[in-house]
């Protein structure tokens, strides 16, 4: 079974992100494969472990640096890398998903897996699109995977239970936490990663242009910091409160 | 020396680094109150490679070299000052193997000890000998098709947990150094004894017990090396071990600032992070300024040994010791620092850094201690 596993590089979850004048500034963050993606990734690993034999292919959509975020990923086991490269990051989710369609086009996987979500747009939509493009189906949020007899059975949890959906492969599976425990990569693995095969290409080779017309982040703020609270003491002001809280507070 | 890291070189300390925070950090204080050896951390680490880093790819390992070996041996020291210990003595038995052994001795015992499935431990000392290792009296009498050993050996770093030890004793006391032969003994080996676990110090986490021989038979090819060259043996792998003792205590020391240094942000004294006081200031100075020094010494010794290969008249023997000596002595002093900045809470077991100095006591008495290092050291700078 050939497997695609998508995945994005992105500010770690601990890493310091500023703003600079309404611009995000990422610069002296430390970066890694975004967590959802390692939980895919470790999922298509097991599948492969658990059949015997397979395919795990990782693609990533965005600049040179990236590529050790793939390489991470061969390094836990992977077999190959397919890394679309661009010049700057692309946070059009539109134009990430037309790229990665069309890679995948190209390599007709069995099963295509990705992260519910990356955590630093918070976005939740490339795998979705990437389905819609494909014409195939999607499940996103799924906390349990089977695969058996050319279909995907997902759990996904929800508030009052568990909801169990079944679809034909090939499908997009978007991969939540419990799913699995990512593998830590090993020696080995790390020095292997270097010798599997990674392959570049350019938006151009797909023959994908950047979509126009489309919505676009205009800038960044920080939540306004919260202003000093008031102190009030004894007895004799519990007037002063409750006027406070009426009249400024609106709250009684 | 050439420092700049390859990339790979980076990645392999990075994971290092995330186990050692993930995975031993966190267990570190059960681990001491239970007083047992954590066979869990150390398969871990054969599972993940990171006991392979000595040896090459025909046993299993990664022969990345002495290095980066020792710098792996610093960052899982740093979460586990048990498991860095266990790595680096383990490490030390079976490179002496890998360096003396047959191939049939490699074939037979190698596999097991990089992936982390059998554990090594190194008996030289007795009771009566130990920085006098050229006088050890247990006997190897020569017999037919082996030897039959009789003798006690004492200190031995997780003698009730190892699979084998390598050992060393004598076929003739009345020869001195030319009488020392190195042997292979399985656990469970026929007139092997195991003595009760020492109540140390530093807690649990490793064991430390003695060997007690009895009319133990081991035949010919348990012997490691040649007969008469075990002293040979010993001293090159103890310079090995010495290095990987000074990364033990580096990363040992490197906690005691981590948390020295946390505790100063947030522990609040008049008004101000205690932090921001000069008193404090200069002592975190000191200790990091110190921990670099004795990091570099062992950094260098480990380069060294890397590039001296089977080569034992290239062994840094000097350097070894100098690295030893040092990282482990501003160890004690960085941990007692530590402990100092946690004031009273640091000498609570609540605490963190009151175990940190426990064990860094230990790292300048064993591997040889610090007053044999110095010997070592004069004797080789007042050769020339």
């Amino acid at each position: 079974m050939k497997i695609a596993v998508l995945i994005k590089y992105c500010p770690d979850s601990e890493a310091a992100i500023n703003v600079v004048s309404g611009k995000l500034d990422t610069s002296s963050a430390k970066f890694s494969v975004s967590p959802y993606d390692e939980y895919a990734c470790e999922e298509a690993l097991k599948i492969i472990e658990s059949q015997g034999s397979g395919e795990a292919v990782v693609f990533n959509v965005g600049p040179e640096k990236n590529g050790k975020g793939l390489r991470d990923e061969l390094a836990r086991g992977a077999d190959r890398a397919v890394h679309i490269v661009t010049e700057k990051e692309i946070t059009c989710p539109e134009f990430t998903s037309r790229l990665l369609a069309a890679a995948l086009k190209q390599e007709n996987p069995d099963l295509i897996l990705c992260g519910w979500k990356g955590i630093d747009y918070d976005l939740g939509i490339t795998g979705t699109k990437v389905a819609e493009k494909l014409g195939i189906p999607h499940v996103m949020v799924v906390s349990k995977l089977t695969i058996a007899d050319g279909k995907a059975i997902c759990t996904r949890q929800v508030d009052s239970g568990d909801e169990i959906i079944e679809v034909p492969l090939p499908a997009v599976i978007g991969a939540q936490k419990g799913l699995n425990e990512p593998r830590y990569p090993s020696l080995k693995g790390i020095m292997k990663a270097k010798k599997k095969p990674a392959s570049q290409i350019t938006p151009a080779q797909l023959g994908v242009e950047e979509p126009t017309g489309k919505a676009m982040y205009t800038g960044f703020t920080f939540p306004p910091s919260k202003s000093a609270g008031k102190k009030f003491e004894g007895p004799e002001s519990v007037v002063e409160v409750v006027r406070l809280l009426r009249e400024e507070a609106k709250v009684i | 020396m050439d420092f700049s890291y390859s990339e790979e070189e980076l990645e392999v300390l990075d994971l290092v680094r995330q186990v050692a925070d993930e995975q031993l950090a966190p267990n570190l204080a059960a681990i001491d109150e239970s007083g047992e050896f954590s066979r869990g951390n150390f398969k871990l680490l054969g599972e993940l490679g990171i006991l392979g880093a000595l040896f090459p790819e025909e046993y299993g390992g990664t022969d990345l070299g002495f290095l980066t070996y020792a710098m792996c041996v610093e960052e899982v020291s740093r979460g586990d000052f048990n498991t860095g210990l266990t790595m680096s003595v383990h490490s030390m038995s079976a490179s002496t193997i890998l360096k003396f052994g047959t191939k049939s001795q490699k074939e037979k015992y190698l596999p097991g000890a990089i992936a982390g499935t059998n554990l090594l431990a190194f008996a030289l000392s007795e009771p009566d000998y130990g920085s006098d290792s050229a006088s050890i009296k247990c006997h190897a009498k020569k017999v037919s098709g082996g030897y039959l050993l009789n003798g006690e050996k004492a200190w031995i770093t997780n003698a009730l947990d190892a699979d084998q030890f390598v050992l060393w004793a004598t076929i003739d006391p009345q020869l001195g150094k030319t009488g020392i032969t190195s042997f292979i003994i399985e656990k469970g080996t026929k007139g092997l004894g195991i003595g009760p676990n020492e109540h140390k110090m530093g807690g649990g986490g490793t064991t430390t017990s003695s060997l007690i021989l009895t009319d133990c038979f081991l035949p010919n090819e348990n012997r490691l090396g040649e007969e008469g060259k075990g002293l040979r043996t010993a001293l090159n792998s103890l310079s090995g071990g010495r290095i990987g003792i000074a990364a033990n205590a580096t990363g040992v020391s490197q906690r005691a600032i981590n948390e020295a240094a946390a505790y100063s942000k947030k522990r609040i004294q008049f008004d101000v992070p205690i932090c921001e006081f000069q008193g404090i200031q200069w002592k975190l100075a000191d200790m990091d300024t110190k921990c670099e020094a004795g990091r570099l010494l062992y950094r260098k010794a480990a380069y060294m040994k890397q590039f001296a290969g089977n080569d034992i008249n290239k062994d840094p023997i000097k350097e070894a010791s100098q690295a030893k000596c040092y990282a482990t002595d501003v160890g004690l002093e960085i941990c007692s620092e530590a402990v100092q900045i946690f004031g009273g809470y640091g000498y609570s077991r609540e605490y963190p850094v009151e175990r940190l100095m426990r064990y860094i006591k230990v790292t300048q008495i064993f591997e040889g201690s610090n007053e044999i290092q110095r010997n070592l050291i004069a004797r080789e700078l007042l050769k020339s």
